[in-house]
């Protein structure tokens, strides 16, 4: 890999006829990688489905509990990180090293605050006692209402959730950091340029996972 | 190698398809119970997830572009998740009125508790439905 990235004429690796044949060895491995994640994250929403249906009144307080604002902002900062690694991957492909530097470092820092908006949201429910098990109180801390019997049920699929997504975002970026010092040593033409293809991919699936997550947990507002 | 991508405008253009789906997912979700409560809100909220995740897999990760070794790949994650939904909620779904649990457990959420059985809610109905040994968590 490190020979094809060096030479400008990309030599494959020696399993490979061609570089064509390499670039499509590695989306495809790429695509049944973001497969198994499919099914990571599906059985996650899955169980959650499966409870809400069984407690829908119950789950739909938990809904209200969330601040939709903050997952509603937390959408539009990780849709707007995947048009930016589009364009990313988009510059890499036309050989500009000093666009592609400037997409990936605009990319990563959306990461960065997306990941800052989910702290604050963790921040908030742990200061309204919603953390079952360790934090966590029966009744709202302000008004004393009881809180619905299932919440902690809810939370805890909320932190799984979010939290396993949360560590994907953390992944992200490392991988984006490190395409970034990549491209400063010059690694990328547009004959080469398979690492931020694939890392484009990864990013655009961990924003698929959100779009799905937003809804589930912060939108069934009704029972 | 020459890569066959979209342009920077289809990018922008999805883009801001993808912004417009997001508000009305958002504003969906405060019309009144009336519409959206029960499962109607459930299927507004994915079918408008789903037109974003399509917009994403199509454009954004270039599988529109991909030859058909790819393509069925990236079909064969999403048949497999289908297979998974479908067989487990085709169980949990028909569910009500055979399991009797399912309509006494309706009846014990609205009824208030006390506040020390209420902390440990999730977890005392368990201990009491042990018996059954019953596939709800």
């Amino acid at each position: 890999m490190s020979q094809t990235a060096i030479q400008p004429q990309p030599v494959p690796a020696e399993q490979f006829d061609d570089p064509h044949q390499q670039h499509h060895a590695a989306t495809l491995g790429m695509w049944t990688f973001l497969a198994t994640e499919v099914l990571f994250f599906g059985v996650i929403f899955l169980g959650f489905y499966a409870m809400r249906l069984r407690w829908p009144a119950d789950f739909a307080d938990g809904a209200r509990e969330l601040k939709w604002y903050l997952g509603g902002l937390n959408t539009a900062i990780l849709l707007t990180s995947s048009y930016f690694m589009a364009i990313a991957v988009h510059a890499a492909q036309e050989g500009n090293s000093k666009s592609l530097s400037r997409w990936l470092i605009a990319t990563f820092s959306l990461g960065l605050l997306f990941l800052l908006v989910k702290f604050t949201e963790y921040g908030i429910e742990y200061h309204d006692r919603l953390l079952p098990f360790w934090h966590y109180s029966a009744t709202t801390p302000d008004t004393h209402a009881l809180r619905p019997q299932r919440l902690p049920l809810f939370m805890s699929a909320y932190f799984i959730a979010t939290a396993f997504h949360g560590l994907h975002v953390i992944i992200g970026l490392c991988t984006i950091a490190t395409l970034w010092v990549m491209n400063r040593h010059g690694r990328f033409t547009t004959r080469y340029n398979t690492p931020v293809e694939m890392v484009g991919l990864y990013w655009h699936f961990v924003d698929i996972v959100w779009v799905f997550l937003f809804p589930t947990l912060y939108l069934l507002r009704h029972g | 190698m020459s890569h066959h991508s979209p342009s920077i405008a289809t990018y922008t253009w999805t883009y801001i398809l993808l912004m417009v789906l997001l508000s009305i997912t958002v504003a969906a979700a405060f019309l009144p119970a009336a519409i959206t409560g029960g499962d109607m809100g459930i299927v507004i909220a994915f079918t408008i997830a789903l037109l974003k995740a399509i917009l994403i897999v199509f454009h954004f990760m270039h599988a529109r572009y991909a030859g058909a070794t790819v393509r069925v790949f990236v079909a064969a994650g999403f048949f497999w998740l289908g297979i998974l939904f479908v067989l487990t909620m085709s169980d949990y779904v028909t569910r009500h009125g055979i399991d009797p649990r399912v309509n006494d457990e309706k009846v014990t959420s609205s009824s208030p508790l006390p506040r020390s059985r209420a902390t440990t809610g999730a977890y005392r109905d368990r201990r009491s439905e042990g018996t059954h040994a019953g596939p709800h968590p």
